[in-house]
């Protein structure tokens, strides 16, 4: 894998020289903050770096293995895997890593050994429940998915993904009332899983439910403004009302035409791995549809072409903003506004980031610098009437 | 495949958004059942001692020419116009370069008893070309079958001169489109009483600009992504044997990379209007579905019809289709078969040509999602006066199982018993003879009552397989009564003609149609199953001319000739 420097720079501290496994600790710590921070391709610099110096060092194959997991990019990850494998024959977290990156590779059976082993060693492993509940409805076993679930259920009841996969499976299988049980308890313990309000209103749509469908998926397009299927689902039940469905419509084909353009792109890149200006259009698709670390997991590949070394900083910068990964965004619009002092949407992007961080005196320096420079800047004039309004604390989104 | 590579973390917590990762499932062996005990059907592959040795042949190459996966299409028709359905099979051709001979398309004569002799040659329908589908229709109104072949290349269009003779006529009657055309239909799209034609095209590819494919560093064929989808064609009847290609004006003029790529089509009245409507599934791009305003054009409503997309909005690839009143409850309905890891769909008209997808509550979801489907039909397979549905299956690539070992190339047919009311089948595959307990690289199934025995059987084409016809055994005790139409001022053969049968209590809906599955062309008369009624006790016939016939008291097990403003039977 190639690490563009300048990106390297902007997403990760680098390393002093380090002697012993034991000296590892800050940056391990440092790097699963950042996987706690939902930020995996930082982490992922993190732990490499590690990897470099102790090819088997266990918690940075951890690490790593777990950054190209959500990264999305299962190969790496499973080359980890089998290390780690090796060294923790009894992990139970091992195998249902192993199996997960296995089942994202079409490797069914072994997915489900694995799956199952770490089921064996770990029962109360949730999510372990709900890969093995996707491989086995993906194997056309949705009798034994149903059980697996149900099982995981009981191991851990207050796991809101194991229901929201339960609650697809009865749906998938026509058992309705199932279904709106496991949904509901799923979204009362996590309101944000959008897919599974998104399926709660198509079991709502036919049992005849209308009404509460629509709501259902209007609530799900204010938590993912680029859900498709929702959308699509809102204009045909407001297909009554042609002015309220074309909103809809519109919506729906935007969001199908960047997943057109996004298969495009992705079907040019598989013919063009190294090619950076490709990866930035893929990357910039994934953020309008909202899927920053899949576009971070491009970003992280691009070259040092300097023709659109600022561009890729940029689109960097933007992505940690989506994960509200604020200073991270601050070094990467950093980065892009040192190379491109021209460009306003860096400094723009620059100032959200130290909002997010709650640095608004710093976010107020940048959008004012941006307004000298071009006074009718609107979208710098609302930023800054926002900065007067209400600078938000320091957890905040960063605004958009 | 739509590479969603969605990656949730949470402890890598492999969220949702990974569906599209299923690369699993699918092979040749079915899941079980739990089956009631109802009556089945047993169907019986009747073989060579039919006389119809036909084998299908793709023409495999190195090169993978997608051209190689369609299969080819049937029809089932009265070519010699002595009363009885005739079998036409539709042939692939060498690529360039190979110097094999191009086999011949067949029509086999049918001779009573399901059997059958070649009169491939006195009938000169040999056809030239790849072959892909076929309609039929009486397009000159002359009381015969003429036949349209689309092709990979150049499409025939052969008039029957009568006695089972045809001539070649593509050039004069203006419908040689040198596209790729798929499934086709007549229809009278304009109501002025001819046929006028529907012909899907699928992409726009040719053996010389066709690119490598080779996905996983072998070659393989490639996904449909690759080209750009192929405008419809509509050919609007002059009535003196020609064709006017109108599909600009009709509205049907779609394509580009993510439009078109039409694979099915079938043609019905879905919004109850009395004009003619068509749907037309498309392969990986989302399908149209096309209100007719009655004079020849259309407006595609397919979106907010509910029809163009999977509930999650997401395009499908779809091969086949057929329309029906599945529900009884007198509106059309829709079947798509698609690609494994989609579903075969089936949606429920709602009234006004708005539809419900219910593939999951119907119980297709659970058993259809592993598998590639293509011919599809809703027929009475058991003659209780509920539409079955028979699904037929296949991969599209040959080595998949190298790539995917859930999946297999062969794959098995299924036949699911209507159970009533909201599109509720079961899984009777297992109880319904050997060619449900057998696999095969599955295209086209053509649905018609080949020995007239008051049971509709069905043929089935393969990619580089035999074709093969299966005789429905029945179930003792119930009825049947089939209706064969003569137009007058509608339609010669009265396709699209709308007939309401009260009978045993209940009334049913059945349609005149000879275009839906895939590649094919069916039986174009009337199949009613009739349960325990031995009398049709009203039958109502809704002619595309906006008349309507009424008669009463017909006798069951047996054909009637029905004829445009008559209300007797026509001998």
């Amino acid at each position: 894998m190639r690490l563009p420097l300048l990106l390297a720079a902007a997403v990760a501290p680098l390393f002093a020289p380090l002697q012993s496994p034991e000296e590892f600790a800050p940056q391990v710590a440092g790097g699963r903050a950042r996987l706690e921070r939902d930020d995996p391709a930082g982490a992922l610099t993190v732990f490499l770096a590690i990897l470099q110096r102790r090819p088997e060092h266990v918690p940075a194959l951890q690490g790593a293995s777990t950054s190209f997991l959500a990264l999305g990019r299962f190969e790496e990850a499973l080359a980890l895997l089998e290390r780690l494998a090796r060294l923790r024959p009894q992990q139970p977290e091992v195998f249902h890593h192993r199996g997960y990156a296995l089942y994202s590779l079409g490797r069914m059976s072994e997915a489900e050994a694995d799956l199952r082993k770490s089921l064996q060693l770990r029962s109360d492993l949730a999510a372990a429940s709900v890969v093995l509940g996707k491989l086995l409805r993906a194997s056309r076993r949705a009798g034994e998915a149903v059980e697996v679930l149900r099982k995981g259920r009981e191991a851990s009841p207050s796991h809101a993904g194991i229901l929201a996969e339960l609650g697809d499976a009865l749906a998938e299988s026509g058992e309705d009332a199932g279904a709106e049980e496991a949904l509901r308890e799923s979204l009362r313990l996590d309101p944000a899983i959008a897919d599974a309000r998104f399926r709660l209103g198509i079991v709502f749509q036919r049992t005849g439910r209308g009404a509460e469908a629509l709501a259902e998926w209007e609530k799900v397009v204010e938590q993912r403004p680029a859900h498709r299927g929702a959308w699509y689902q809102i204009a045909r039940a407001r297909s009554g009302d042609p002015g309220r469905s074309r909103e809809a419509v519109e919506r729906f084909r935007t969001l199908s035409a960047l997943e057109e353009k996004r298969e495009h792109l992705e079907k040019r890149l598989r013919g063009n791995p190294e090619g950076g200006a490709l990866r930035l259009e893929v990357a910039e698709v994934l953020l309008a549809l909202e899927e920053p670390r899949a576009a971070l997991g491009h970003l992280l590949l691009v070259g040092n072409d300097p023709s659109f070394a600022d561009r890729a900083l940029g689109l960097c910068g933007r992505a940690y903003l989506e994960t509200s990964s604020f200073d991270e965004a601050a070094r990467a619009f950093e980065g892009a506004r040192s190379l491109a002092p021209d460009r306003p949407e860096h400094r723009l992007g620059l100032a959200r980031a130290h909002r997010g961080a709650g640095r608004a005196d710093a976010a107020r320096a940048e959008v004012e610098g941006v307004l000298a420079g071009d006074p009718g800047n609107a979208e710098a004039a609302a930023l800054l009437g926002e900065l007067r309004r209400a600078p938000p604390a320091a957890t905040g989104k960063g605004g958009r | 495949m739509r590479g969603r590579t969605a990656v949730a973390l949470a402890a890598v917590a492999l969220s949702a958004g990974i569906a599209a990762w299923l690369r699993s499932r699918g092979s040749g062996s079915r899941p079980p059942i739990a089956g009631a005990k109802a009556p089945v059907p047993l169907f019986v592959g009747v073989g060579a001692q039919s006389g119809v040795d036909f084998v299908h042949r793709n023409f495999p190459t190195p090169r993978k020419y997608l051209l190689e996966t369609m299969g080819g299409g049937a029809a089932l028709l009265d070519a010699d116009g002595d009363g009885d359905l005739d079998l036409y099979l539709v042939q692939g051709a060498p690529p360039p370069g190979d110097p094999s001979p191009r086999p011949p398309n067949r029509l086999f004569r049918n001779d009573g008893g399901l059997r059958f002799t070649d009169a491939t040659a006195e009938a000169g329908v040999e056809g030239s070309g790849y072959g892909q589908g076929c309609a039929v229709g009486d397009a000159d109104g002359d009381g015969d079958s003429d036949l349209f072949v689309s092709n990979g290349g150049p499409d025939l269009f052969y008039r029957n001169l009568g006695a089972g003779r045809f001539e070649e006529r593509s050039a004069s009657a203006r419908v040689g489109d040198p596209g790729w055309g798929t499934s086709a239909l007549f229809f009278d799209a304009d109501l002025d009483g001819d046929l006028d034609l529907y012909a899907a095209s699928y992409v726009k590819a040719d053996y010389a600009s066709h690119p490598l494919c080779a996905p996983r560093g072998r070659p393989s064929y490639c996904h449909p992504d690759t080209f750009e989808g192929a405008e419809d064609r509509f050919y609007r009847n002059e009535g003196d044997g020609t064709f006017t290609e109108a599909g600009a004006r009709a509205g049907i003029a779609r394509a580009g990379p993510f439009e078109g790529k039409g694979l099915g089509v079938v043609a019905a009245d879905f919004d109850d209007d009395g004009i003619p409507d068509l749907f037309v599934a498309n392969d990986s791009t989302p399908n149209f579905l096309y209100r007719g305003r009655g004079d020849g054009t259309f407006e595609e409503n397919g979106l907010l019809a509910g029809v163009a997309y999977s509930f999650s909005g997401r395009a499908e690839a779809g091969m086949g289709t057929d329309a029906a009143d599945v529900d009884g409850n007198g509106r059309l309905d829709l079947v798509v078969t698609n690609l494994n890891y989609e579903t075969h769909r089936l949606r429920l008209n709602l009234g006004g040509a708005v539809f419900e997808d219910v593939t999951e509550t119907a119980g297709l979801a659970r058993l259809t999602y592993p598998y590639v489907g293509f011919g599809v039909g809703f027929l009475d397979a058991d003659d209780d006066g509920a539409l079955d549905l028979l699904l037929v299956n296949g991969h599209v690539v040959d080595n998949v199982a190298e790539s995917d070992p859930f999946q297999s190339y062969r794959q098995p047919a299924f036949l699911l018993r209507n159970l009533g009311g909201r599109g509720g089948f079961e899984d009777v595959s297992p109880r319904a003879g050997e060619p449900f307990g057998r696999s095969r690289a599955g295209r086209g199934a053509a649905f018609g009552d080949l020995d007239d025995d008051g049971w509709v059987d069905v043929v089935v084409t393969g990619c580089g397989e035999p074709a093969e016809i299966w005789r429905n055994g029945g179930v003792p005790g119930r009825h049947w009564v089939r209706f064969r139409l003569l137009g007058v001022r509608s339609v010669r053969d009265g396709l699209g003609a709308d007939l309401w049968i009260a009978a045993g209590g209940r009334t049913l809906r059945r349609c005149a149609k000879a275009g839906y599955s895939y590649l094919c062309s069916n039986d174009p008369r009337v199949h009613v199953g009739l349960g325990e009624a031995a009398v049709v006790e009203r039958l109502e016939v809704r002619w595309p001319s906006g008349r309507v016939d009424v008669r009463r008291g017909l006798a069951a097990d047996r054909e009637h000739v029905l004829r445009e403003g008559r209300e007797d039977s026509v001998p």
